[in-house]
C-alpha cells in the first residue's frame, strides 16, 4: 500500500467506528459526519492549514465518542431527566478523551474533544473555561454541533432552516459561542447551501422526545444544573494531565 | 515441554557460536599478525564506521524484525572486498572480517542500549554468523585446486567475480534467514516450516537488495577506493527512511485498532482488558496452529474487535460475557460488529472473521460450511476468557477449559481446543 492509501485507510477506520456510536443514540445518526463536514467548511473561512483542517475534521467526527460510555437508557430517556442523569451525560467529553487519547493520530483533537461543551461565559462543562481559554477547535465544534442540532428535525419541532439556526447562534454569540466563529460559519454558508436534515418519521417516533444534549437550550439547562458542577469538579481535577511527553510512551517499539 | 525447552536453546546456541567465532577469529588474527603484518587499510576503517552507523540506525520490519540494512550490506562488502588498485591491497583474511564486524556491531549497539531500546543478542549473533559465512566462503574456503575466491579473482573475468559475489551473499543471507526462522519458531511455538516461509516472505526483498549492495560496494571499492563505501551505501541509507515511515504507519494503525477495541470497556459492555487478553491468547494459538503472519494480522485485529458489536446493545450483558448470552443474541452482536468493521472498507477479512465467530463447529461437520480458522480460534478464546477472566487461579482456568471440552466437536473445533491447551501450558511455565 502507498503512504496516502494507508492514511486514507486509517481515516476511514476511525470514521466507521465513530459511526458505531450513533447506533446507540437515534437522534445523532449522521450527526458526527455532518459536524465533521461543517468543521471542514469553517476551516476554509478560518484559513487553517491542511493539517489543522484534518485534525479539526477528526475532532468533529469523534467529538461525541464518549457517549459510548453513557448508559443507553439515559441517552434515550424521553422526559424527566434527573440532575444525576444530566451529570452523567456531562461526563461524555471526558470519557471520549479517555477512549482516544492513546491514538497518536488524534493528538491535535484531544483537548478540543474534552472542551467542546464549554461556553464563552464560563458556564459550560467540564472545566468552566471562559472565552479564549477554550481551545479554538473546541469553539469551532461547539458552533457546528449546535448548528447541526438546530437544523435537524425533532419529534416536537420541524428542522430549522439554516437562516433560523444562524439567527439563534447570533443571539447566543458572546454568551455561549465565540462571535468570530459564528461569523466564520456564516461566511462558509454563503458559499455552501446547507440543507436541513429531516429524519424519517419512523425514526423520530422511536426516538420520541429523547434529550438532545447538543441543543443550545440544553446547554442553558446544564449550565444551571448544580449537580454537574459538583460532579465535574471531581473528574476534571483528577483527570491525569496528558501532557505531550507522555504520548511518547506508546510509540516506543 | 520440548517446545518450551527449544526457546532459550537456539538463542543460546547462536550467541555462543557467535562468541566462539569472534574469539577464534581474534586468535587467528593475532597469530597471523605475527606471521605477516596485516595492513590496516583506510577501507577497513571506513567499513568499520559504516557498520557502526548502520547498527545505530537499526530499523524494525513488520513482525518486530530487527534489522540493520546498512550494517549488513557494509559487512558483506567487507567480507568480499578484494582490495583497491591504489596500492594498498586487501590482504586481510576471513577472521579479520569477523573481528572488525563483531567490534563494529558491539560499538553500534551501545547507543541502543543507552536509549533502552530492546537489543536481542541472538539476533545480533545470527547476523554476525551470516557475515562470517560470507567471509569464510570468499576468503578461506578453497574452491579450486586449493585456492580461495580471493586468490583466484585476478584470473577471472570481472563478471564471473561479480556473479561469485552475488552467489556468496545469497548463501550467507539464506543462512541468516534460516537461523532467524528457527529462532522465531522457538519463540512463538510455531512450526518451523511456517516460520521459514514467513521469514522469506518478510525479508527476501530487503535481503536481495542487501546482497546486491554488498557485492556492488565490494566491486566498486577496487577502482574507487574507500570513497565507494559511503557512496554506494547512501541509497540504502535513504531507503531506511521509507521503510521506517511505512512501519510507523502500520504501528499507528495497530495502535488505533487496539484503542478502538477498548471502546466497549468504559460503557461496561465488556470487562477491562478482555479484548487484549483474547487477542494475545488468539495469537499464541495461531502460532501453535501454524498460521501465516498475514493471517495472524487479521486474526489479531479480529480478536481485538470481536466485541465491538456490543456497542449497539441498549443494555450491557452482565460482565460482557457473550458466551453466556442466547445464541441469537450472540449472532446479532457478531453481525453488528462485522457491519461496523466492514464500513471501514479496508478490513473485509476481519469482518468475515467476525461474522462467523459464533458459528458452532458442527456447522462445518454436518453442513460442510466453510468457517475461517480465525473465527474458530476467537470463539474458543472468547469462551475461555469469559469463563476464566484474568484470574490467575489455575482451578478457575481448569474449570473453564473443562467447560469448553464439554462443547468439543459440537461448539468448538477440537484441533483449536488442543491448541488452547498447549498455549495455556506454555504461558504458565
Amino acid at each position: 500500500m502507498q503512504y496516502g492509501d494507508e492514511q486514507r485507510a486509517h481515516a476511514r477506520t476511525l470514521r466507521a467506528l465513530a459511526a458505531a456510536v450513533e447506533t446507540k443514540d437515534l437522534y445523532t445518526r449522521g450527526h458526527s459526519e455532518r459536524v465533521a463536514l461543517l468543521c471542514e467548511l469553517m476551516a476554509g473561512s478560518l484559513a487553517l492549514s491542511y493539517q489543522e483542517t484534518e485534525a479539526l475534521r477528526f475532532t468533529g467526527m469523534l467529538h461525541d465518542i464518549g457517549k459510548l460510555a453513557i448508559p443507553t437508557r439515559v441517552l434515550r430517556r424521553a422526559e424527566g431527566l434527573s440532575d444525576a442523569d444530566l451529570a452523567t451525560i456531562a461526563t461524555h467529553p471526558a470519557r471520549g478523551v479517555e477512549m482516544v487519547r492513546d491514538i497518536e493520530f488524534l493528538r491535535g483533537s484531544i483537548e478540543a474533544i474534552r472542551h467542546h461543551h464549554e461556553r464563552m461565559d464560563g458556564r459550560g462543562y467540564p472545566s468552566r473555561l471562559r472565552g479564549e481559554d477554550i481551545p479554538l477547535f473546541a469553539r469551532v465544534v461547539a458552533v457546528a454541533d449546535a448548528f447541526d442540532s438546530l437544523t435537524t428535525s425533532r419529534s416536537h419541532r420541524d428542522a430549522n432552516t439554516a437562516e433560523e439556526a444562524m439567527a439563534e447562534l447570533h443571539r447566543r454569540a458572546g454568551a455561549q459561542f465565540d462571535p468570530s466563529i459564528v461569523a466564520a460559519l456564516e461566511r462558509s454558508l454563503t458559499r455552501h447551501v446547507w440543507e436541513p436534515t429531516r429524519l424519517e418519521p419512523g425514526l423520530m417516533a422511536t426516538a420520541g422526545r429523547a434529550f438532545d444534549h447538543d441543543d443550545p437550550a440544553a446547554s442553558d439547562l446544564m449550565a444551571e444544573s448544580v449537580s454537574i458542577e459538583s460532579s465535574m469538579s471531581v473528574p476534571a481535577g483528577s483527570e491525569p494531565n496528558r501532557a505531550d511527553p507522555l504520548w511518547a510512551k506508546e510509540t516506543a517499539p | 515441554m520440548t517446545n518450551r525447552a527449544r526457546t532459550p536453546t537456539i538463542g543460546l546456541v547462536s550467541a555462543v557460536l557467535a562468541a566462539a567465532l569472534t574469539l577464534a577469529a581474534m586468535v587467528a588474527v593475532g597469530v597471523r599478525f605475527r606471521e605477516q603484518a596485516t595492513v590496516m587499510t583506510p577501507s577497513i576503517v571506513v567499513f568499520f564506521v559504516a557498520i557502526v552507523i548502520g547498527e545505530m540506525s537499526r530499523i524494525t520490519l513488520p513482525g518486530s524484525r530487527h534489522t540493520a540494512p546498512m550494517a549488513t550490506a557494509a559487512a558483506l562488502a567487507l567480507a568480499m572486498t578484494v582490495g583497491s588498485a591504489q596500492g594498498a591491497s586487501a590482504e586481510f583474511q576471513g577472521p579479520t572480517v569477523v573481528v572488525v564486524t563483531a567490534l563494529a556491531m558491539a560499538v553500534g549497539v551501545i547507543p541502543n542500549v543507552v536509549r533502552r531500546r530492546r537489543v536481542r543478542l541472538p539476533d545480533l549473533a545470527i547476523r554476525l554468523i551470516g557475515i562470517a559465512v560470507a567471509a569464510m566462503l570468499f576468503r578461506e574456503v578453497p574452491i579450486w585446486d586449493g585456492h580461495t575466491v580471493l586468490d583466484l579473482h585476478d584470473d577471472w573475468q570481472p563478471y564471473i567475480l561479480a556473479l561469485m559475489m552475488l552467489l556468496i551473499s545469497a548463501l550467507a543471507l539464506t543462512v541468516e534467514m534460516l537461523l532467524m526462522a528457527w529462532l522465531r519458531a522457538g519463540r512463538s511455538h510455531a512450526p518451523l516450516l511456517r516460520t521459514i516461509q514467513d521469514e522469506f516472505r518478510a525479508a527476501l526483498a530487503l535481503s536481495a537488495a542487501l546482497g546486491v549492495t554488498g557485492a556492488l560496494v565490494a566491486l566498486a571499492e577496487r577502482p574507487l577506493g574507500p570513497v565507494a563505501i559511503p557512496l554506494f551505501l547512501f541509497p540504502l541509507f535513504l531507503t531506511q527512511f521509507a521503510v521506517r515511515r511505512q512501519s510507523a504507519i502500520r504501528r499507528t494503525y495497530g495502535q488505533t485498532i487496539r484503542t478502538l477495541s477498548r471502546l466497549t470497556e468504559p460503557g461496561g459492555y465488556t470487562e477491562v482488558g478482555h479484548a487484549s487478553r483474547v487477542a494475545a491468547l488468539s495469537m499464541a494459538m495461531g502460532h501453535e496452529l501454524g498460521m501465516s503472519e498475514r493471517d495472524m494480522l487479521d486474526l489479531e485485529y479480529a480478536a481485538l474487535l470481536h466485541d465491538i458489536g456490543q456497542v449497539s446493545l441498549t443494555e450491557p450483558i452482565p460482565g460482557g460475557a457473550t458466551v453466556l448470552a442466547a445464541p441469537a443474541d450472540q449472532r446479532r452482536i457478531a453481525h453488528d460488529g462485522a457491519e461496523i468493521v466492514r464500513q471501514t472498507g479496508v478490513l473485509d477479512n476481519v469482518a468475515a472473521i467476525l461474522e462467523a465467530q459464533t458459528t458452532p463447529f458442527r456447522q462445518v461437520r454436518e453442513f460442510g460450511e466453510v468457517l475461517p480458522l480465525s473465527s474458530r480460534i476467537i470463539k474458543v478464546c472468547n469462551a475461555f476468557d469469559d469463563l476464566a477472566g484474568d484470574s490467575p487461579d489455575s482451578a478457575k482456568r481448569d474449570a473453564a477449559v473443562e467447560r469448553i471440552h464439554l462443547g468439543l466437536g459440537y461448539e468448538y473445533d477440537p484441533r483449536v481446543v488442543d491448541a488452547l491447551v498447549r498455549a495455556l501450558a506454555h504461558s504458565e511455565k
